[in-house]
């Protein structure tokens, strides 16, 4: 009985079509199956109980569909916690205009450095049927963002001539209006 | 007295063209100096917001940077409170999710009834999106009214209190007139600050 149960609840969410939305993985976990959600920043959702853990610096596969087109962009944006102070990760443009629907787009976002126990990954769909009048919707996902736990080594190992490789800088804040 | 009126124009036409190209290019810039003046006239006098229309640049600006702009501009006071009043200032579009609508957007005016006021049409925007494909798919919930695929989605604004081109008395709503007295309310209540 319980198998079938979370059968139908399965197909029940791979049914659920969104205007636009974050997709769930291993690494998103999402907040909401909630389409269109249309109030910021994540429609008023309590977060998940588990969100997914990963490392300062990591590069995330993030994916996402598009069941209705609109003109515009998605703009995705990192909060180390309460869902605030969000920075900007990346904007991708809406560029499937003529390819059939749903629209499948796939990025990979880089976290920041900085550890944290609740932060969110936001997705923001801007549509811009009418520039001067964008409207939006909502998508957000947990992360813990947590360093590896660091093994003592037996034996020290002498320095490296070449420096270690830097992680690309997070822009803090695009508004320089 | 018809002959004396009929002159100018004779004159001009006997001209050579090089002639004429050099009156009309003097033309064009008186013109175009006295349309300066009265831009210039027209700025000095308009108060602290200007009404420009809006950068390219600026109307790229991300999302979250709008919010920013808007959360100050709410601390503003507005110079001239009769803005909030006229409907020829305000704009409206909605997003029509429903069955069978066409894809085809349409202007029209519309008269909503803000506040009891059936004298107050403004332009309406509607864009249309037929969900009768997502309909198929998507869980029952979503076609009933008010669903994601079954809905109308509007949004209003202020077109003519603008900051740094980007309009900033905006509100949302489930229908025209709720969407539209939510934005004359927010505009009234900066005219009070």
């Amino acid at each position: 009985m319980k198998g079938i149960l979370f059968l139908v609840f399965f197909m029940a969410s791979a049914l659920a079509l969104a205007h636009a939305r974050l997709k769930a993985s291993e690494v998103i976990k999402i907040r909401s199956t909630n389409p269109g959600v249309k109030s910021g920043p994540c429609g008023g959702y309590p977060r998940v109980a588990a969100p997914a853990v990963v490392m300062p610096g990591q590069t995330l596969p993030v994916t996402w569909e598009e069941t209705i087109y609109h003109p515009g962009r998605f703009e995705f944006y990192f909060s180390p916690a309460g869902d605030k102070n969000f920075t900007l990760l990346q904007t991708v443009p809406n560029d499937q205009k003529s390819q059939p629907l749903p629209h499948q787009y796939s990025t990979t976002v880089t976290i920041p450095n900085t550890p944290c126990n609740e932060c969110t990954l936001q997705m923001i769909q801007v549509m811009t049927e009418n520039p001067s009048n964008p409207t939006y919707y909502y998508s957000c996902a947990d992360l813990q963002v947590k360093a590896p736990v660091s093994t003592p080594t037996p034996t020290p190992t002498p320095p490296s001539p070449t420096p270690s490789p830097t992680l690309p800088p997070v822009p803090q804040d695009d508004c320089s209006l | 007295m018809e002959k004396s009126l009929d002159l100018p124009t004779k004159a001009f036409r006997i001209l050579p063209s090089w002639d004429k190209m050099e009156i009309m290019v003097r033309a064009g810039m008186i013109l175009g100096v006295l349309f300066s003046m009265s831009l210039i006239a027209f700025n000095n006098c308009s108060g602290g917001f200007k009404y420009e229309p809006p950068a390219t640049s600026i109307q790229n600006a991300s999302s979250q940077c709008r919010r920013k702009l808007m959360q100050e501009a709410k601390t503003q006071p507005l110079p001239d409170p009769t803005l909030c009043e006229n409907a020829a200032n305000y704009h409206c579009d909605v997003r029509r999710f429903r069955r069978n609508v066409g894809h085809e957007p349409r202007r029209i005016t519309q008269c909503p009834g803000v506040f009891g006021r059936r004298d107050f049409c403004l332009s309406v925007t509607v864009y249309n999106f037929d969900t009768t494909t997502q309909l198929v798919q998507a869980p029952p919930e979503e076609g009933l009214d008010g669903g994601a695929y079954n809905r109308d989605e509007v949004s209003c604004l202020n077109t003519r209190v603008l900051v740094n081109g980007i309009a900033v008395m905006t509100a949302e709503g489930a229908d025209l007139r709720d969407a539209l007295e939510k934005t004359i309310t927010e505009c009234r209540e900066r005219g009070l600050l």
